[in-house]
């Protein structure tokens, strides 16, 4: 009789198990299925990214409308990338307007190739609906300019991979590294503006040379 | 007779209660808590929710076994961006822990990348532990959680951190268990935390003063400026992950897991 409770425990245990793994494999599989259909809606008309893209992460965040996007949407121009939050006093509207100034040095044909990308680091705040507001109040056109929303993980791990350090330190602010990433058109980090003393007159060269390139 | 069926009785109670609880196997059940970080000049303390930790670091026959899943993590496919050139250099081949493969089998895998360590984890379905989840787990001693303060306690560390790493790693789980039943949180490796690029570092080498403010958005307190001298352990692993990138595969750097309570 015991015997019988024991193996009842067993395979109730083990059904438990079972049913919470099928659960994550469910998710995994829809993971698998968003990121398929995404890819579909694009038409990049590339192949793989390069063993250096960041766009091997793969991750969805939402844009200003409120779309879901892959990273990879990215691909094909060369980005101009910062994580900021919106209601950041003093170094983010630095940043924003150092991209601004990018913005203005770059030729016009070497502005066509470029994308302006700001990733909020503060989901609970800056909704699409906040950055959208954002973006009209600093002229941030859709041409031109990418707001990005996503989850903390997302976030975390593009910050892991562009060397990117924040932390929350209090409820309404965070410290976090100045930094302005610009990626190749096939997503490749390649070059790193890391203090905000410097001119942007490096930036603007090297966003030059990866739109030739 | 009588003493079989009481076993009985015990082991089934035993078994109910790892049903109703649901402990990953393997893992220990950490109740909430509050440390107090080395860095925290304020005197604000940080309080840990319960959850579930590794008692052992991820071995290498573990990380063999993900590998073998996972083509993509092997040392020949892994992609640049995730891991850097030393990425399991101590394994022979994809597949082949080489000539010591006995005996590391069950020593903690090392050369790492945090990308690697993650995707573990999300393979296990679990995930790495945060900076205060693991710092408050290996707060402890033998006898009690808060043991960072306890002189000999941090003095074993410390001697730890000041001996060479040996040639080759010993197996997971040769210590006595802390106050937790985890094993090995020092003595053995460094371990990779999910939000390891939470502490800043630039801003506090004395040459850097200049740039200190530049570093921070708003004013606020930097992990190495405001160390609390005490706890010089603390402080090396907080330099140690304010020094690390995530495609950074690091000889004695390694992981464990931990999962949230449903």
């Amino acid at each position: 009789m015991k015997n019988v409770t024991i193996l009842t425990l067993f395979v109730a245990g083990s059904l438990f198990f079972s049913s919470c793994s099928e659960e994550e494999k469910k998710q995994q599989d829809k993971d698998t299925k968003d990121n398929h259909s995404a890819h579909s809606n694009m038409d990049m008309g590339t192949s793989e990214p390069s063993d250096g893209s960041i766009y091997h992460i793969n991750s969805r965040w939402k844009n200003r409308y409120g779309t879901t996007i892959n990273i990879d949407s990215l691909k094909g121009k060369v980005q101009i990338l910062a994580m900021v939050y919106t209601s950041c006093e003093y170094a983010c509207p630095r940043i924003l307007a150092d991209m601004k100034r990018i913005q203005d040095g770059l030729p016009a044909q070497v502005l066509g190739q470029t994308n302006f990308t700001i990733v909020s680091i503060d989901p609970a705040r800056d909704t699409p609906g906040k950055l959208k507001q954002f973006a009209e109040e600093n002229d941030l056109n859709n041409e031109h300019w990418t707001l990005l929303h996503g989850n903390n993980g997302n976030i975390l791990e593009l910050a892991a991979l562009l060397g990117f350090r924040y932390k929350r330190i209090s409820e309404t602010d965070f410290t976090h590294s100045n930094l302005i990433t610009i990626l190749n058109k096939k997503g490749e980090v390649i070059y790193q503006r890391k203090k905000l003393v410097e001119k942007p007159t490096e930036t603007i060269k090297k966003v030059i040379e990866a739109a030739s390139g | 007779m009588k003493t079989s069926c009481r076993l009985l009785f015990i082991v089934s109670l035993v078994s109910l209660w790892g049903v109703a609880s649901a402990q990953p196997k393997g893992m220990a059940h950490i109740e909430r808590g509050t440390y107090m970080p080395f860095y925290s000049s304020s005197g604000d303390s940080v309080t840990v929710e319960p959850f579930f930790m590794d008692k052992y670091p991820v071995t290498n026959a573990d990380f063999l076994a993900f590998v073998k899943e996972n083509p993509e993590w092997r040392k020949s496919n892994v992609k640049s961006i995730f891991a850097e050139e030393g990425y399991l250099k101590h394994w022979q081949g994809d597949l082949n822990l080489g000539p010591k493969a006995e005996k590391i089998r069950s020593s903690p895998v090392t050369n790492v990348s945090w990308f690697a360590a993650r995707a573990y984890a999300k393979w296990k379905g679990k995930r790495l532990p945060t900076l205060d989840e693991w710092e408050y787990v290996a707060s402890a001693n033998q006898q009690k959680p808060l043991a960072s303060r306890d002189k000999e306690f941090v003095q074993k560390i410390l001697d730890w951190y000041s001996k060479p790493n040996p040639d080759t790693m010993p197996n997971v789980g040769q210590k006595k268990p802390n106050y937790h039943g985890v094993y090995d949180m020092h003595g053995l490796i460094w371990e990779w935390v999910q939000n390891f690029n939470t502490v800043f570092i630039s801003g506090a080498s004395r040459s850097d003063q200049g740039e200190l403010k530049q570093f921070y958005c708003a004013a606020g307190s930097s992990a190495a400026t405001d160390a609390d001298k005490e706890n010089y352990a603390a402080f090396l692993r907080y330099s140690l992950r304010g020094s690390l990138e995530a495609d950074f595969s690091v000889g004695n750097l390694g992981f464990r897991l931990a999962k949230d309570i449903e």
